[in-house]
Order: structure tokens, then sequence, then C-alpha cells
């Protein structure tokens, strides 16, 4: 439904995106990782057709998304990454214009005011980042689109929104939606995406099923120990420094989990702690090797 | 329909402001007019100013003021008039266009099925309006005013030549500040450079005035096609004036559609 092939923009010398090519199939949820600047939004643009393509070609649904922008976004709906809407609208007259606009259904806005509840009647200037929010995600979901382009959803979103918003996209994605969403929220990335790709100076560094990619990764714990003697002689043993009484390591091919058990075998372990976030570690793994590369 | 009514609502307050205003101010003028020619003042007072400045209000003695149009043309469609409307258009194009890429909101509009072509023509035609709005008032008022009062005396054929000339001058300056505000992506990026042509222009007007030798800068301004002096006095050349000034209209209408549609926008 989504593709790109080969997509290299250059804005300046080693600005931009290069060669971004990947998918999204309808029924998937594609998450689009990498740090502040790597070139997410701009990918995000060259769909929506705001940017043209230096090589490389986008498509949604089969049309071109710069030369059949018009087509392209009959069947998107997008949420950019910065809400700027002009501030003197209230919410629900912003939210008439772009009923009108794309033709959205008012029965799936009544629904999605209820998921994602805010007082319609604010001027956009007063509301909060997180109404701003509530009122741009509603905007872009109450128009029954077979493709979504999101980027940061959840910004500004409290937990119990951050909920609802995975709850909500699941639903569309079981009914058949392509959704590509870009995120620096990795446990939501987690939980929701199927597959994933990772975004590093406008290269993709890798794309992999989201579970695959977690399980291939390396993982961190963190031991606390009840002397600092016996945190510092394992530390010496698995070649990292301690931090008084407790040690983080991380398992990879040259140490792996079994043999750590096998040295810890001989100290008095007061706690063992796996790292809760496991699509960060990924993140921070290749993040890490390509800084030192 | 709905792009350009919504545009027009975000603009609406502005215009009519701007249209308001100054059809007050001529309505104020007419009024006066009897009263001013009666105690014969306000020639003493023209008599008084040095030729070079009357010339750069577009004023002219040898017209006198047997009309309050003969007064209009110094007293607005002169200088005011030129600097008023380059801040109407530049306004209207930095609204609608140079901020909206600014700041981001124009995504509300291209994140929607629309293609950018379509929303440069809505963004012209809100232009349009706007701009016969501003030039059909001022127009409508002096008839109105006319019609009210004795003393005034409006040839109306005079008057609304010098409507449609006023007119197709707002709809050259508007494709200019139109084009303009395609090319950058900040506002006051676009908002100077445009604004610095009219202000030269305007400049280049008033420097025209001053002596035989630099008449011929008039030339080098928009301003020059919109000739006050020369509709009242009936020396002025309307057709190739109206024909340049569609001409130069189409040609930035050109220029900010190609512009617009290839570019690309950070928003």
């Amino acid at each position: 439904m989504i593709r790109l092939e080969h997509v290299t923009k250059e804005f300046a010398p080693g600005r931009g995106i290069f060669d971004v090519s990947f998918t999204v199939e309808p029924g998937t949820i594609f998450g689009f990782i990498g740090p502040n600047g790597s070139g997410k939004s701009t990918t995000l643009r060259h769909l929506m057709g705001l940017l043209a393509a230096d090589g490389g070609k986008a498509t949604i649904g089969g049309f071109d998304c710069w030369k059949q922008s018009k087509e392209v976004k009959q069947l998107v709906g997008y949420l950019p990454g910065e809400i700027s809407l002009p501030g003197d609208m209230a919410g629900a007259d912003m939210l008439d214009l772009m009923q009108r606009l794309h033709g959205s259904d008012p029965a799936r806005r009544q629904l999605l005011l209820k998921r994602f509840p805010f007082e319609t009647k604010t001027k956009i200037r007063k509301m909060s980042k997180g109404m701003k929010q509530k009122l741009a995600l509603v905007g872009c979901f109450m128009k029954d689109a077979p493709v979504y382009l999101l980027d940061e959803p959840t910004s500004g979103l409290d937990p119990l929104m951050q909920e609802r918003f995975l709850e909500w996209i699941e639903q569309e994605k079981q009914a058949g939606k392509a959704i590509l969403m870009s995120s620096h929220h990795f446990p939501e990335m987690e939980k929701s995406c199927d597959r994933a790709a990772l975004i590093k100076a406008g290269r993709i560094i890798v794309e992999s099923d989201i579970h695959e990619l977690v399980r291939s990764s390396r993982k961190t714990y963190t031991i606390v120990f009840r002397t600092e003697v016996e945190a510092a002689q394992f530390a010496m043993q698995v070649g990292v420094e301690p931090n008084r009484m407790e040690v983080s390591f991380q398992t990879d091919e040259t140490l792996s989990l079994n043999q750590a058990i096998a040295y810890l075998t001989q100290y008095d372990v007061q706690l063992i702690r796996p790292s809760a976030d496991d699509l960060e570690q990924v993140f921070l793994h290749y993040y890490g090797e390509e800084e030192s590369s | 329909m709905l792009l350009i009514r919504s545009l027009f609502k975000q603009v609406r307050k502005p215009v009519l402001a701007y249209a308001i205003g100054t059809s007050l101010y001529l309505l104020m003028l007419a009024l006066l007019y009897p009263s001013m020619m009666k105690t014969g003042l306000l020639e003493a007072k023209l008599e008084a100013l040095p030729p070079e400045v009357l010339k750069a209000f577009q004023y002219d003695k040898v017209t006198g003021f047997d009309t309050v149009l003969d007064l209009l043309g110094g007293n607005y469609y002169g200088l005011i008039f030129q600097v008023i409307v380059s801040l109407f258009l530049l306004s209207l194009a930095a609204r609608l266009v140079a901020r909206p890429i600014d700041n981001g909101e124009l995504i509300v509009y291209l994140a929607a099925p629309i293609t950018r072509n379509a929303y440069t023509f809505a963004v012209a035609i809100v232009m349009g309006i706007a701009s016969t709005l501003l030039v059909g008032l001022n127009g409508l008022v002096l008839m109105v005013a006319d019609w009210w009062m004795t003393g005034i005396s409006i040839d109306d054929v005079i008057l609304w030549r010098i409507q449609v000339n006023a007119l197709l001058l707002l709809f050259a300056i508007g494709a200019f500040t139109l084009f303009i505000a395609t090319l950058f992506d900040e506002e006051r990026r676009a908002f100077s450079l445009a604004g610095s042509v009219l202000v030269l222009s305007i400049v280049l007007t008033i420097l025209s005035g001053l002596s035989d030798k630099t008449e011929w800068l008039r030339y080098l301004s928009v301003f020059s096609l919109f000739n006050t002096t020369q509709l009242l006095e009936g020396t002025d050349h309307f057709l190739v004036h109206s024909v340049l000034l569609l001409i130069l209209c189409l040609v930035f209408l050109t220029g900010a559609f190609v512009q617009f549609g290839r570019r690309s926008l950070s928003i």
C-alpha cells in the first residue's frame, strides 16, 4: 500500500534522506524509529507530496506521491509532527473545516471525541499541547482512510490517552488499514508495530519484523550484590565498571546470559534487574554502533 | 468553493476594515468638500505648497477643484492610495500564503485532497474579491454621497474609470505579492522583498515629480499605470494602462502557479 523505493532528497551535503526503501502492507503497523533530525518527518513529507525527491519513488495505493498527490491524499489520513493550526479558530470549527475538506464521517468524529475528549469550544491558541494533539488525532482519524501517516502521534498525550491511542490503531489495523508511525516512544512502538525501520542521518540502518528485532538485540541486566567487593570482582569478569554494589552489563556474542549466570553463582546476589525497554536497547545498540564507526 | 469560502473567512476582518476605513475617509472628504470650497482655504493652502510636493501627491492646479474627484485625486488616489493598497495586498499575501508556509498551518489544506494549483487559484480569487470589495465600496460610497448631497458633482464615467483602473492596479500588485509569497519559506523574507519593491515604486513616483529631469523615473514604477491626474483631465491612456496591468497580473499569477506547484514545502 505504502511503498518507498530508493528515495533520496539532499537538502545540503550529508543532510536529507538517502536511498530510503520500505513497504507497508494493508493491515499492518510500521514503526519508523530514529533520533531527532534523522529524516523521519522528511520521509513522511515525501509521502504527502510536500517534497519532491531527487531520486527514487514514493507511492501510495499505486499513485505517485509527488505527481498524483490529490489521489494520494484521498487515501491518506495525516498527522503532522508539529501541530500548527490557526490559533483564532475554536477546536470545533477546525474539525468542521477538516470534515468538509476531507469529506469525513460525522459519526466517526463523535466516536473519536468520546475516546479523546477535549473542550472543543476552546480557541486553538488557548489549548495545551495535549489538547492540540487530541484535536489533531480526531481530525486525522475521523477520515476513514485506508492509509494513515502518523508523525509522533502520542507526543503530549497523557498515559491514559496513549493507551487509548494504541487501542484505536489496533482496531484500525484489524480493519485492514496500513499505518506508518514515527515515534520516540519505544514501549508503544514495541506494543503496536508489526515491523519497524531504524533511520539515522537519513539512512535506514535496519528494517525488520519488530519481534525479530527485539529478539536479536543485546539485553542489559543490572545486578545488585551484597558487598562492593563482590560487585568489583564480577565487574572484572564481565569487563565493565561497577557502580558501588551495582553492576550493569550487556549480553552479546562474547558474553551469553548463561555465562553471566555461571559467574553469578559464586556471589551473594541481592537483585537481578533486566532492562525494561527492549526496543530502546535495539535503538541504542544500532545508534551507538553507527556513532563509533 | 469551500476552499475560497474558508480562505476568505480568514481575511474577512482586515479586508472589511480596509474597505470600510478607506470608504469612510472618502465619505468624510466628500462631505467636507462643499464647505472647503466655500471658504477657499484649501486652494489658498495648496497655493503655498511647492509644485514638487503637489506633483508627488498628484495634485494638479490646472484642473482646479471643480468636483470632489479633483480633491480626491490628490488627497486619496495619489500617494495615500499607493501606500494603502501596498499594505493591503502585502498583508493579504502574507496571511494567505507566506505565513501559512512559514508556521506550517498550510498543512490543514494540503493534507486534504487539494492540489497546490487549486490552493493558488483560491488565494488569487480571494485576493481578487478583496480588491473588488475595497475599490467597489470606495466607488459606491462616492456615488451615494453624490446622490445624497449637492455641490459634489461627480462624473460617474470618470469615477468608474478611476475605480476600474485602480482595481486593475490592485490585481497586478496582488499577483506580484502572491508570487513573491510563494518563493520563500519565511514570511519575513517574502514581506521584505515584496515590500521593498513596492516602497521603491512609491519613492520613484515621488522622485519623478521633483524635476523635469527625473520625470522618467515614474515609468519604472507600476503606479505610473494609474495616473489620476490624467484620468481626471481625460488625457489618460486608459486602455493601454489596463492591458499592461492585466499582462502584469497574468505574468505574476503564472509565476505563482509554477513556483508554488513545483517547490518543496517543509511543513
